[in-house]
């Protein structure tokens, strides 16, 4: 079992996530047992980063997580219980409109 | 936005005076209007245009940091002229002239820490590949933190994070650009995000998936934006494509702010009064993505951020 202290080996703040992916990727391609990461001190994942810790645990089937707390953990623990749940796409009352002249762009922004 | 041919090698454009307090669609019409004539200025045989500050007194946040990626665009085509003396100091430290670069691996803390607790994050230029998109994150939050209230830090943490990882996952671009002021005696923080990338209709061009849903107007690709539609969904889950729509909830539902993209010719508003998504004139783009941001530094009392994420 080896554990990646991700403080230490990516940061305590981690907000984006292809970046995120990578350094995941180089630090676990060398193990072959079982690994833990460990979120212990890290204090922000964002959104995407927490949708990609989902992902690698779907990718690789010898990891877990652990030691994360207060945000960290609330974050990660929405969006894995949101992927779960059929994704619903807002339709909303969205107005669109055609601008074809400068005088019409003018009109319209300064009824904003 | 007046224009005048002083002679063969200058188009003199007037920059207006758009203070703080300007209505954002006043702003946008100018930015829009330079944008404009910029497009339309034929720039070959060294001819170059000049930018007239000589009406302003003050300049919308928002207005300058469309002004000063466009100018970096054009390089030494733009020349700046007659700017008062009152606020040619305010272009030098926010770093008009030319974008403050973020460097990943330089931390050059003596520089930086000046930010500390200003009103305001100079516009900063960033590398969307490296990690110079997550400094200029941090920077964005080192400089406003004493003047965000309850856990608005946190909340400022999520918006930046989706924005600038649209920019590294799906424009394209080169660069990426950043800068924020706050009001204090508004309690208003504006935030301006920049790329000169490829668009966010390109984006979704790009994927057959989309073809059936994008027509010939880039106000197509804002609507499946703002929906949530997604580029780089997984087989076993759809769980991507909330960096703006999400983000936009959170800005106007949550926090009581506003929020607008301009992305090649489309534009997008979003406040307490609706949702609008305009088709810009013909000849009128913006050759990447903008999204500005207008925050209140106070979360209201209810406001729980999980309630805007999925």
């Amino acid at each position: 079992m080896k554990t990646i202290q991700i403080s230490a080996d990516i940061g305590r703040d981690i907000r984006t996530r292809s970046f995120f992916r990578r350094d995941i990727d180089k630090l676990i391609e060398k193990v072959s047992d079982n690994v833990v990461l460990d979120f212990t001190d890290v204090v922000f994942i964002s959104r995407s980063v927490a949708d990609e810790i989902c992902n690698v645990l779907v990718d690789y089937n010898n990891l877990d997580v652990s030691g994360m707390s207060g945000d960290v953990e609330m974050m990660f623990t929405v969006v894995r219980n949101g992927r779960s749940r059929p994704r619903v796409y807002p339709s909303g009352d969205v107005k669109i409109v055609q601008l074809n002249t400068l005088d019409e762009m003018e009109r319209f922004f300064m009824s904003l | 936005m007046n224009t005048m041919n002083t002679n063969d090698i200058e188009v003199v454009l007037t920059i207006p005076a758009i203070g703080r307090e300007q209505r954002i669609g006043s702003v946008l019409n100018h930015v829009c209007q330079v944008m404009y004539q910029m497009e339309n200025t034929n720039t070959e045989s060294n001819r170059r245009i000049v930018w007239d500050f000589g009406k302003c007194s003050f300049l919308h946040p928002y207005l300058l940091g469309a002004l000063s990626v466009l100018k970096r665009m054009y390089g030494d085509v733009v020349v700046c002229r007659n700017i008062p003396a009152n606020i040619v100091d305010y272009l030098n430290v926010i770093y008009f002239h030319e974008p403050l670069s973020v460097i990943d691996d330089c931390n050059n803390d003596d520089l930086w820490n000046r930010y500390h607790g200003k009103t305001y994050l100079p516009i900063c230029e960033f590398n969307p590949k490296d990690k110079s998109s997550i400094k200029a994150q941090e920077l964005v939050q080192s400089t406003v933190r004493n003047q965000l209230g309850g856990n608005m830090h946190s909340v400022l943490s999520y918006m930046l994070s989706e924005l600038i990882d649209n920019i590294t996952d799906h424009s394209h671009s080169p660069r990426g650009y950043i800068f924020c002021q706050t009001i204090p005696r508004q309690n208003i923080l504006y935030v301006f995000i920049a790329d000169v990338g490829r668009s966010i209709y390109s984006s979704y061009a790009s994927d057959p998936r989309y073809m059936e849903q994008l027509d010939n107007s880039e106000s197509s690709a804002l609507l499946l934006a703002l929906s949530g539609k997604s580029t780089k969904n997984r087989p076993e889950s759809e769980n991507r494509g909330y960096g703006i729509s999400k983000t936009r909830e959170l800005v106007v539902n949550g926090l009581g702010g506003e929020f607008f993209l301009l992305s090649g010719s489309a534009f997008a508003r979003h406040d307490a009064g609706g949702e609008i998504i305009a088709d810009l004139p013909g000849d009128l783009r913006w050759n990447g993505t903008i999204a500005l941001l207008k925050i209140p530094t106070v979360m209201p009392p209810q406001f729980n951020i999980y309630n805007y994420i999925s």
